[in-house]
């Protein structure tokens, strides 16, 4: 085999990869928030176009990211009420916020009030600005924290059935890196009109520039504030392996460390992250049952000061028939990953 | 207003000539951008995009593609590295494909081994097998690069990341899809 043959053959790659290639996984870094006085003069617009309801739900969201099994089992136990936020063009609704004392995921759905109106599934569904109850920009301190809670890398991104969706309608998945200090507490944030100009001008595979899309998005949700509360709704366990050392299972994820790594260390990082990833991974039942996952694992982009957690699935797109990514870990007796078998 | 997928298909399936024009308004830009990467010329270019979409009216129906932008893309993919080899130009490039080919020389399997011998069909099976194993970030880089022939600086800036953290994925990929081809039994 030659690289022009290799060149000339990968034309026939399936579409499901050149699909989510043209996604972009967005990744909200801090470092590059708005200044304070932006977001103060924008705080007025969003304390009078911000409404509060309760009460949408949308299952086929939470099923295209937690899969039907995930949704059902997520259902039973831990909703306790779905967050609707809107503006006078558009709601944001936090349909499910998992959530293990760790880090979160969250599902959400953006519907734009005019029919019309296109939700793309390469907007960015995350609020750009981190601010307090009322609206008013909150900085980042020099030991990285909001009001004295860290946040770690979130990440966001959305692909769904244009066909089986209306057009109107985007749902879209977040995942917050490291949200320990946040047990209880409610994290605002809120969308900015002025982002849109920081987009990259690159045609999308929908033809359309990136930042004429972003634009409409944010003439769509500026100003409106969305709050994500956590409250520690999964369970999680220490699992101890013969050797003394432990990960943490949840019932969404396995977190492998605790201790932060530096943002510069980026070889510790690598070295870590190739541990890990691409192991195989087996799940067994208190009943003896054996199931095996993948490991989808989304912490690459979340090298700074991240918990560094497993994401496991029963496959590694989430779109295929019949997928879930939430285990219940109470029933889970111990996990294997890479030959190594840790025990509750 | 751009047409929807569907009602571009329907304009193809009834044989109206504005499924040309419709699909051209949509998706010229994204062909076009792509043919160039490669051709690196912008002549060519826009033939390249024209045989793509004469290619799509000769073909649908009765194809039926499930994603239009990812099948005219792959059109016209083919037809530009068809347009390259035809003009015996294909190691001297145009565009990213020198690059590109440097790069993924550093992928070929051991020279005489079986498992060199991969055909196209095994070595997309191979390939795609490779690409499920890998985290995301990594597969939507590779297939960026080596599919979509961006430039890392395009990736970096998709991705708001570095253009040398790219560059690092690529390496670490590329020295992966080596040590996989090189194990796996593609027959």
């Amino acid at each position: 085999m030659k690289n022009t043959e290799m060149l000339e053959w990968m034309n026939g790659l399936d579409a499901k990869y050149l699909t989510e290639a043209a996604h972009p996984v967005i990744r909200q870094k801090k470092r590059r928030m708005l200044p304070a006085l932006i977001a103060a003069a924008a705080a007025a617009a969003c304390m009078t176009a911000g409404v509060f309801a309760y009460g949408l739900y949308h299952k086929e969201s939470v099923q295209q990211y937690l899969g039907t099994a995930g949704e059902e089992l997520f259902s039973e136990y831990a909703v306790k009420g779905t967050n609707t936020f809107s503006n006078d063009r558009a709601s944001v609704t936090v349909d499910a916020l998992l959530y293990d004392g760790y880090s979160a995921y969250a599902v959400m759905t953006i519907e734009a009030f005019d029919p019309s109106v296109t939700v793309r599934w390469d907007w960015n569904p995350l609020p750009e600005r981190i601010c307090d109850a009322d609206g008013n920009a909150v900085e980042r301190d020099e030991n990285r924290r909001y009001e004295g809670k860290l946040i770690g890398s979130i990440t966001a991104g959305g692909y769904w059935d244009r066909e089986a969706l209306p057009s109107n309608q985007g749902k879209f998945w977040v995942n917050f890196g490291d949200m320990r200090d946040w047990n209880g507490e409610t994290l605002h944030m809120k969308y900015e009109d002025q982002a849109w100009q920081r987009q990259v001008d690159q045609e999308t595979l929908d033809g359309i520039k990136n930042n004429e899309a972003a634009k409409a998005y944010y003439d769509l949700l500026r100003g409106l504030q969305v709050d994500f509360t956590f409250e520690k709704n999964c369970e999680c366990y220490t699992m101890t392996a013969k050797d003394g050392s432990q990960v943490q299972l949840s019932d969404f994820e396995v977190i492998l460390n605790h201790e932060p790594i530096s943002d510069d260390d980026y070889d510790g990082y690598n070295s870590f992250f190739e541990k890990f990833h691409n192991v195989p991974v087996k799940l067994i039942y208190h009943d003896g049952t054996e199931q095996e996952v993948v490991n989808r694992n989304y912490g690459f982009f979340a090298e700074d000061f991240s918990v560094f957690s497993m994401e496991i699935a029963t496959s590694y797109f989430l779109e295929e028939e019949g997928f879930t990514k939430v285990f219940p870990a109470s029933e889970i007796a111990a996990i294997e990953i890479d030959g190594v078998r840790y025990e509750k | 207003m751009l047409m929807d997928d569907t009602a571009l298909l329907r304009l193809f399936q009834e044989r109206s000539e504005r499924a040309i024009a419709e699909t051209e308004q949509k998706y010229g830009g994204l062909c076009r951008r792509l043919a160039q990467r490669i051709l690196d010329n912008s002549e060519d270019a826009e033939e390249c995009v024209n045989d793509a979409l004469l290619s799509a009216w000769n073909s649908i129906p009765p194809e039926e593609p499930a994603n239009l932008a990812a099948y005219l893309s792959a059109l016209t993919r083919n037809i530009a590295l068809n347009r390259l080899k035809a003009n015996n130009r294909i190691r001297r490039g145009g565009g990213q494909i020198p690059a590109v080919l440097d790069e993924l020389a550093e992928c070929i399997p051991a020279e005489g081994s079986v498992e060199a011998e991969y055909d196209r069909r095994s070595f997309l099976a191979a390939l795609e097998r490779f690409l499920d194993t890998l985290p995301r970030d990594a597969r939507v880089i590779f297939v960026r690069r080596y599919w979509y022939m961006n430039t890392c600086r395009e990736i970096a800036d998709a991705y708001q990341m570095s253009e040398s953290k790219v560059r690092v994925t690529l390496t670490r990929t590329r020295r992966k899809l080596k040590a996989f081809l090189d194990k796996e039994d593609a027959i």
